[in-house]
């Protein structure tokens, strides 16, 4: 039952269908800047603004931006959110999926070098990390940095590849990527863990060095409680994802 | 066991068999669910009125004070039947996660559909019924506060739609 691909915009002759997801929870004020960053770097692709709940205008702005909005009735938590527009990538046949957060941090410009590298079939994922750059970083904290360092090297010694920055929202995939997180993806926190769930599933995984911004409006969802939760949430979840027995959807199942 | 314990345990849990019977027979309480609830009913009330069996299964585990058996029997099925809740709690939150998914995306295609219905109305396919369909546009989007379809994605759609059949046409 698979379903064309929307593609609002005019297509190339060559060129596959393409979606971007933004998943959104009240960033009004940046959204509609991020909506049209990523129209005019990927000019060829679908946007897609998967509103998580929102108490503000978020929808509203996106709307007027241009982009596909899906509203959810109640909020999801970020994971939810962006299995949300996995599925719809699923269902409407995309090729191709990028991923970039709502807040501003990330540079639409590295869409493409993300896409380039799954077009090219480097690997199935392309993760923008914000380590590996010879820029000086400003926008990740002593204590977070720490965290997502003791995160990465349990990602590298679980899935036996290179992994800098789990926690990076900046991401690209293709078909076989998205039909295995569409079936499957983390409700909260979900990044360290779904590099799990991309190796279980015999999925390539490859980082590309990044500048990600300050956020240009409000603060990290991250408050001190909640870091303890998180460490403690996401280190249970990593290792519990490398043994449960829910069979991972793979390439498999995708080729042809 | 003194015999004012034993009476008001067996009265308890006779009293908890019978309650959760008839909520069963209420309906409103599903039988996979009442299981535990069942058994924590039924060893207490057999442990407490067949005297014998407590005292019994008390002296083969050592335990000085054969009613605290009881407690220790009613306190495990109770870990259990948290346990059991937390897990039917988590089944629950996927399948509402899932939901909520589904509506999210079922919304955007009516709204994206409608909107289609109302261009090709528009477009003269059905100028007879102009009226009426004033009316069902009226009647489709109930609340205000409802998310509206918006015109500038749905008119790209509708362009590309429009680039689409002039190519099938050439």
């Amino acid at each position: 039952m698979a379903r064309q691909a929307i593609q609002t915009t005019l297509l190339g002759p060559a060129q596959a269908p393409c979606l971007v997801i933004i998943p959104a929870l009240n960033e009004e004020h940046t959204i509609a800047e991020v909506v049209q960053g990523a129209r005019s770097h990927l000019p060829f692709a679908d946007i897609l603004v998967i509103d998580d709940g929102s108490r503000d205008n978020t929808a509203a702005e996106a709307r007027r931006a241009g982009a596909i909005v899906l509203r959810l009735p109640y909020n999801l938590g970020i994971g939810g959110a962006v299995q949300t527009g996995f599925k719809f990538a699923h269902r409407h046949s995309y090729e191709y999926v990028a991923r970039v957060d709502a807040d501003g941090q990330h540079d639409p410009r590295d869409l493409s070098l993300l896409l380039g590298a799954v077009q090219h079939q480097e690997a199935d994922v392309a993760i923008g990390t914000r380590f590996e750059h010879a820029l000086p970083d400003r926008a990740t904290s002593f204590l977070r940095r720490l965290g997502t360092w003791g995160f990465a090297r349990l990602v590298s010694f679980l899935t036996g590849q290179p992994a800098s920055d789990t926690t990076s929202g900046l991401q690209c995939l293709n078909r076989s990527a998205v039909e295995c997180l569409a079936a499957y993806y983390p409700q909260d926190y979900p990044e360290v863990e779904g590099r799990i769930v991309l190796h279980r599933a015999g999925l390539r995984v490859l980082e590309m060095p990044v500048v990600m911004h300050p956020r240009n409006n409000g603060r990290s969802s991250i408050t001190p409680p909640r870091a303890v939760y998180y460490v403690v949430k996401v280190l249970l979840a990593t290792l519990m994802a490398m043994v449960r027995e829910t069979p991972y959807v793979g390439r498999g199942l995708d080729a042809a | 066991m003194p015999p004012k314990v034993q009476a008001l345990a067996v009265l308890s849990s006779l009293g908890l068999l019978v309650f959760i019977l008839y909520l069963i027979r209420k309906g409103r309480l599903r039988e996979e669910h009442a299981l535990l609830w069942l058994m924590t009913g039924f060893s207490i009330f057999v442990l407490s009125a067949w005297r014998g069996s407590l005292t019994a299964i008390a002296r083969m585990l050592d335990i000085g004070y054969a009613p605290s058996l009881l407690f220790a029997v009613g306190f495990v099925f109770t870990l259990l039947i948290l346990l059991a809740q937390t897990a039917v709690m988590s089944r629950l939150t996927s399948h509402t996660r899932d939901l909520a998914q589904e509506l999210s995306l079922l919304e955007w295609q009516v709204q994206n559909l409608e909107a289609r219905l109302r261009r090709q109305t528009e477009a003269g396919t059905y100028h007879d019924h102009g009226p009426k369909t004033d009316r069902s546009e009226q009647t489709s989007i109930p609340s205000s506060a409802q998310a509206r379809p918006d015109d500038s994605i749905l008119d790209i759609v509708d362009r590309k739609d429009g680039a689409l059949e002039e190519e099938v046409t050439q």
